[in-house]
């Protein structure tokens, strides 16, 4: 009997899981991580800005990926999106979000 | 003591990602004893680093989603469940029919070799029609806790619902009837206005041509539940005293009749027992009450005594209704009454017309106890409790725990280095790597992945199998998902392998002669994907070979060579087709394994060589090693994605490739047109995936069982999402309420 252990929809599967604010937070992750990338990659000369492209690259392959299948959240081989997500954010918000110098 | 627990929090603090990373396993074991003990601890790492003077977590700009996720993740366990469906299969009914489906014609039986029914409805005409799609025949089920649906019967027009004897496509002979020296129980959820008549339930038989020879009625009934405002019922053909008991006041009620002949007779299934004095003791429950036991006569029907509720046509002893649908949905009927009805009876003086609704109806080949009977009523009203959830979701919360702490664990680690994008980059790639170089030997090795595509299925045979010994995952890891992850972390490879092209831009030459070789390479590449179009399954290793052709035939056609060759990457390739040719050779003469080990070892060989003239400060070997090591890289990726037979996995990453060449391609102002142009792919490519293209089965193999099967849980998914939307259902429920809440025809594939 084929598995049936998700709706072989990422986003879909999200809701299942988590509901409609669930979804909304799923999307919402995966723009801010894509914006991100994007403004590293236009800022960013070298090897940075190739890695955020090819990051973003790679998350739309993981999103297309999505369509028919998933990724659970969660899951073991859904722990990949972790290490995306803080490199992400390394390469391009984490640059804006540095912490700031303590007060004197 | 005060100085231990400071110590211990500073360096927890200070390794806040390793200490992350370490616990991983333990979390992710979902063992209820292991979390119990490194959950908490993982908690204490930004406990730790805010005693440690940061803060609890770093501000980043993911904050906000990932506290709706965490938000949803808590009220998810909070999300109701039903038990009652759980607990009926427990007590293993023959067949048990939600009555629930919002969609298509079909009245699914749970047991999924079973019958399924065909609702029907009689219009005013006499003719009978199957029910349209989106047309409304549900109102609110009868459980507390679940979403599933009951049927309506709405008064008026006559509604019905047969058992489509045809539509049993692999139920054995002998799962649809109950021999008559059988005991049996029948329970089924009831609602009905006030004053309400009818017969909610008939399960009618054949014709009896004794009686009808001998000028008798002959209407035979099997089983009725007859009048909810005073319930009668008749077992077959002889019915008892009403009840008494009214089950008409607009609430759910649930009835059940149990059957246990007193006499054992026969123990050949469909042998006619002799026309003896048989009787048996029938006991009606409403609402978990026993509120009548009745000595009821055995009257054969139809010549016989089983008990038959759904049979096809053809057989010996059978006189069912012949029901099919046509195109326009009219329903054929060979003989009217000859079928098994929910909300009428036929052949009675009075009206049977029934107006209310069923749910939850099921047949038991047994007598339930009052126990057991008791049971599915107070399943009905006591929903899955929290804990219990907890327990089923576990290995799932955990893991999104985990990865939110290591989520926060690496960002502060990488903002606090001066190289953590590269080291974090560095180790993501080497998690890839490592993956893809076990990928072949710890996916899933059921029947379908080995003879998806026969040349792959041979690789994949031919290496160790180690698939067993995935921690967690008896069965290995699922290959689409494993080609998912690679296809997220080839486009990385790939970019950063671009600068080892070096200087070369392909110049755009086209004369007599390019257009020459040209036609000798498209030759060669039909010729050669000719040869491996059978060999290849259906198509895929034309395909691939094609396309490399094709690849290599611009190259030739467009690139001054001259300027290649003094490409690190075309010296690592040159490396690289070395090693393979090897691997080949070894493969074809000892075994793909001992193929494997010598692929590892010459490209880890290779590797230090070029290391070590790096070292030694040969021109440009520090880019020829990198383009050596990331060239394998991707190679190993790239090959491990094909080895996994997974087709979405294949088009996310030519789609993801596709982005990549926008992104890295085009001037700095036009690369945003990689997402619309990679969005609109991936919407094209669903379409000619689901939309039935014909010449694409050629290409990839046949997948209309796998569309169908993704567009029957898409449905479902909808649906669920629908019934559990501001909750969810939570973690790990869909595998179990999908098939119980919405079945549908995959259950039988």
């Amino acid at each position: 009997m084929w598995d049936v252990s998700h709706p072989h929809n990422w986003l879909l599967n999200v809701g299942v899981d988590l509901g409609v604010p669930g979804m909304i937070a799923f999307v919402a992750l995966w723009l801010l991580h894509g914006a991100g990338l994007v403004r590293a990659g236009r800022q960013q000369a070298g090897w940075e800005g190739r890695v955020a492209w090819g990051l973003l690259a790679g998350s739309v392959a993981l999103l297309v990926f999505g369509l028919s299948d998933s990724l659970p959240l969660g899951s073991k081989l859904g722990i990949i999106i972790w290490p995306m997500l803080v490199l992400g954010q390394l390469l391009g918000a984490g640059r804006e979000a540095k912490p700031r110098s303590a007060p004197a | 003591m005060r100085g231990i627990l400071q110590r211990c929090a500073h360096w927890i603090a200070r390794n806040e990602l390793l200490y992350i990373a370490l616990l991983g396993p333990l979390l992710l074991s979902g063992r209820p004893r292991l979390v119990l003990l490194a959950l908490p601890a993982a908690l204490l790492a930004p406990l730790a680093a805010r005693s440690d003077g940061g803060r609890w977590f770093p501000r980043t700009a993911l904050d906000w989603p990932l506290a709706l996720l965490l938000l949803m993740l808590t009220a998810s366990l909070f999300a109701p469940h039903s038990n009652y469906v759980k607990t009926v299969m427990a007590s293993r009914p023959e067949s048990y029919w939600r009555l629930g489906e919002r969609l298509g014609n079909l009245a699914q039986d749970m047991r999924y070799d079973s019958l399924d029914g065909i609702y029907i409805k009689r219009a005013a005409h006499g003719r009978y029609y199957g029910w349209q799609s989106g047309e409304p025949r549900q109102v609110a089920g009868a459980l507390d806790a679940s979403y599933n649906d009951a049927l309506h019967f709405a008064g008026g027009a006559r509604v019905a619902m047969s058992w489509g004897p045809d539509n049993c496509i692999r139920c054995p002979e002998g799962r649809y009837w109950i021999p008559a020296d059988q005991a049996f129980t029948i329970s089924v959820w009831l609602q009905a206005q006030p004053g309400a008549a009818g017969t909610p339930l008939y399960i009618g038989a054949a014709d009896d041509p004794l009686r009808a020879l001998a000028g008798a009625p002959s209407r035979s009934v099997f089983v009725a539940l007859r009048n909810p405002a005073n319930l009668q019922v008749c077992v077959f053909g002889a019915c008892g005293a009403p009840s008494g008991v009214s089950a008409a006041d607009g609430s759910w009620h649930h009835v059940a009749l149990t059957w246990a002949p007193a006499h054992l007779r026969s123990t050949q299934p469909q042998r006619p027992l002799p026309m003896a004095q048989l009787f048996g003791w029938a006991s009606l429950y409403l609402d978990g009450q026993r509120v009548a036991y009745q000595r009821l006569p055995m009257v054969p029907v139809g010549g016989l005594y089983n008990f038959f509720f759904g049979g096809p046509n053809g057989k010996a002893n059978d006189r069912w209704t012949n029901w099919y649908l046509t195109p326009e949905s009219y329903v054929q009927q060979s003989n009217p009454n000859r079928t098994l009805l929910l909300g009428y009876e036929p052949y009675q003086n009075v009206p049977t017309t029934f107006t209310g609704a069923l749910d939850e109806l099921a047949i038991y080949a047994r007598v339930l106890t009052p126990a057991e009977v008791g049971m599915h009523l107070k399943a009905a009203h006591a929903p899955l409790e929290l804990f219990a959830k907890v327990r089923i979701a576990l290995d799932k919360i955990c893991g999104v725990v985990w990865g939110v702490l290591f989520y926060y664990a690496g960002v502060r680690w990488g903002r606090q280095r001066a190289r953590g994008p590269a080291r974090v980059a560095a180790g993501l790639l080497a998690g890839g790597l490592a993956l893809a170089l076990a990928a072949p030997m710890i996916v899933d090795r059921s029947l379908d992945w080995l003879t998806k595509y026969p040349l792959l299925g041979m690789i994949l045979m031919a290496l160790p199998d180690l698939h067993t010994r995935v921690p967690g995952s008896p069965n290995g890891l699922q290959a689409n998902a494993v080609a998912g992850v690679l296809a997220a972390l080839l486009p990385v490879c790939v970019a950063l392998l671009a600068p080892s092209l070096g200087g070369w831009r392909p110049q755009v030459r086209i004369g007599w002669k390019q257009l020459l070789d040209g036609v000798i390479v498209a030759m060669g590449a039909a010729v050669v994907a000719f040869l491996a179009w059978p060999g290849a399954g259906g198509g895929l290793g034309a395909a691939v070979v094609l396309t490399l052709v094709a690849g290599a035939s611009t190259v030739v056609l467009f690139a001054p060579v001259r300027s290649v060759l003094r490409t690190p990457l075309l010296t690592a390739t040159i490396i690289w087709g070395a090693i393979l040719a090897a691997v080949v050779a070894v493969a074809l003469a000892v075994s793909i394994t001992v193929a494997y080990a010598v692929l590892l070892t010459l490209a880890v060989g290779a590797g230090v060589m070029l290391q070590l003239r790096a070292a030694t400060g040969a021109t440009d070997a520090e880019r020829m090693w990198v383009a050596f090591l990331l060239l394998g890289c991707t190679l190993v990726v790239a090959g491990s994605i094909v080895v996994t037979q997974s087709r979405g996995g294949w088009f996310a990453v030519a789609v993801g490739l596709v982005a990549l060449a926008f992104f890295i391609g085009l001037p700095r102002g036009w690369r945003w047109l990689g997402l619309p142009v990679a969005g609109a792919l991936a919407v094209a490519g669903t379409l000619v995936f689901y939309g039935g293209v014909g010449w694409l089965p050629r290409l990839v193999g046949n997948m209309t069982g796998k569309a169908g099967f993704r567009q029957e849980l898409w449905t479902a998914g909808i649906s669920a999402l629908q019934d559990w939307r501001w909750t969810g259902m939570g973690f790990n429920f869909f595998r179990s309420e999908a098939r119980l809440n919405y079945p549908f025809a995959m259950n039988k594939w």
